[in-house]
């Protein structure tokens, strides 16, 4: 049982610390907090 | 056989098909027949819960269910980095990718992918993708016949023949909007099953869990099966380029942006990555832990890698509980199966065929595509069985998605050059056949160094040279507002 404890326990805190690291990276992205629209006229 | 179980799994696909049917045909008419509601779009206002859980649910198939209690048998509870890499890839699609592609107001990838690299390369990307589809439905067939065999009793071979038949009449039966709908319904009763699996493993297991991890423990080639730390050349061979290959596939293909199109707003996209990472990433565990179960007794190990988890649940758990998982992983496979074959199947009537016959209907293009799947269905029935595991094979197929999205970051953020981009597809994929298709690897003996490295470096290099060689339009994003 002590294996699927710590099988169950690190994976857990593996998937939230990446999940939380990933959503520090995703305010970084500042392209990508806004919703307005990139004109495709501007191509090129 | 288990012909009560059989009934009953049978019953639970024709009664979830036929209800879900219904439910979409009522909101359909409800909405006077317009698309909002629909999964498709949704009217592009989900919040960031359903959001998430969608995109959690439709990126869970055959490599996640018998494909990770198939590894869990060469490998142990490590198999588990199979669903952490997979957290890393919700991270690229909800907070990198996903609000990128929603800005340019593109509906799919293709028609993003069309704004960097213009026509040919597009074509391309199609071509291979539809490939790729044919390989995946391959791969469902395959995990469609090991739960059929494990619930009937009969040859694999014959299980893949009655699978692939099944599975073609489940993408004819259900439409593309009722399949949406029925690969979160079935995700969901998976991993309920998988839940009560384990509880009842821990009553059922000879010498409970305890006697699992010392009999495995007491090999010493075997003891680090125990830990998901256990071997780092696994870690770097296994984890790594497992999290790289499913980042840089999904995160630029409409697998991934389909539930990211839904969202009310570009910030319910990135917070619906606190439900997608811990519901999909977690979702090994037990996959993992009861193919290790089946593993450690010695019984069931004749009956090979991938068969030993299903002989196990068969022996040792309730009829009912059987037939919950049973339904569950037949599901997930049948609708995975109707998602891919739909996928190349319309590629090839859409894509390619208008090239030829530019004047094509809409009702002859929908006759090709039904045959298409028929022809797909049988092509995956012939050579379903000389497939790796599948694991393995959802990395080979990643590692032609690798350049498609470093070409797609060079083209938005630095440059465009279709020319740059033919030439990098090219020579990233010819690496990946001569690789691993081919076999250099394993003459070479370099079994950690995953074919996902290999496209990333020849993407990498060839990508950046032929970019900063050849001409091209400014990156797509470049000049433009930030915020």
């Amino acid at each position: 049982m002590q294996m699927c404890i710590e099988t169950i326990v690190y994976t857990i805190l593996l998937v939230f610390a990446i999940t939380a690291v990933g959503y520090g990276i995703g305010k970084l992205n500042k392209f990508g907090d806004s919703d307005e629209a990139i004109h495709m006229d501007e191509e090129g | 056989m288990n012909l009560g179980v059989l009934i009953a799994v049978l019953a639970y696909e024709v009664i979830s098909i036929v209800g879900v049917g219904a439910v979409v045909a009522y909101k359909n008419k409800k909405n006077g027949g317009h698309e909002e509601g629909s999964f498709a779009f949704a009217g592009g206002g989900l919040p960031a819960s359903l959001v998430g859980i969608t995109l959690a649910l439709t990126l869970l198939g055959s490599a996640h269910n018998w494909g990770t209690c198939q590894n869990a048998a060469s490998m142990g509870v490590i198999a588990v980095w199979f669903g952490i890499a997979c957290a890393v890839m919700m991270v690229v699609i909800t907070q990198i990718t996903g609000p990128w592609i929603r800005r340019t107001g593109a509906k799919t990838v293709g028609e993003f992918l069309g704004h960097i690299f213009g026509k040919k390369p597009g074509i391309m990307i199609s071509s291979v993708n539809a490939a790729l589809g044919i390989a995946m439905t391959c791969l469902e067939v395959e995990t469609i016949a090991v739960t059929l065999s494990f619930l009937t009793g009969w040859e694999y071979t014959t299980c893949a023949v009655i699978g692939g038949i099944l599975a073609m009449l489940y993408v004819l039966l259900a439409g593309m909007k009722e399949i949406a709908w029925l690969n979160l319904l079935n995700a969901i009763v998976m991993y309920v099953a998988l839940i009560v699996v384990f509880v009842c493993l821990c009553f059922e297991l000879p010498g409970g869990w305890d006697a699992v991890q010392s009999t495995v423990e007491a090999n010493p080639d075997t003891a680090w099966f125990t830990s998901i730390f256990g071997n780092s050349a696994l870690i770097i061979g296994f984890a790594i380029p497992n999290a790289l290959g499913a980042s840089l596939f999904h995160g630029m293909a409409q697998t991934g942006y389909q539930p990211v199109a839904t969202a009310k707003s570009n910030k319910e996209v990135k917070k619906s990555l606190w439900y997608a990472g811990p519901i999909n990433g977690c979702f090994c565990i037990i996959p993992a832990l009861i193919g290790l179960a089946a593993f450690s007794i010695i019984a069931y190990r004749d009956a090979g890698s991938m068969m030993m988890t299903p002989a196990m649940i068969i022996d040792l758990l309730p009829k009912p509980v059987v037939a919950l998982l049973a339904a569950g992983f037949l599901g997930v496979d049948l609708s995975s199966f109707a998602v891919m074959a739909l996928a190349p199947a319309t590629c090839i009537s859409h894509d390619m065929y208008t090239l030829y016959k530019p004047d094509a209907s809409e009702q002859t293009k929908t006759k090709m595509s039904r045959v298409l799947i028929l022809v797909i269905g049988i092509i995956s029935i012939l050579i379903c069985n000389f497939q790796p595991a599948p694991v393995d094979m959802v990395n080979w197929i990643f590692s032609f998605g690798v350049p498609v999205f470093v070409m797609a970051v060079i083209g938005i953020w630095w440059k465009r050059s279709e020319k740059a981009a033919v030439i990098t597809f090219i020579v990233s994929w010819i690496a990946v056949c001569v690789w691993s298709t081919f076999g250099l690897q394993n003459q070479l003996g370099w079994v950690n160094f995953n074919v996902n490295y290999i496209s990333l470096i020849f993407a990498l290099v060839v990508g950046v040279i032929t970019t900063a060689a050849l001409p091209g339009k400014k990156g797509l994003f470049v000049g433009k507002k930030r915020v």
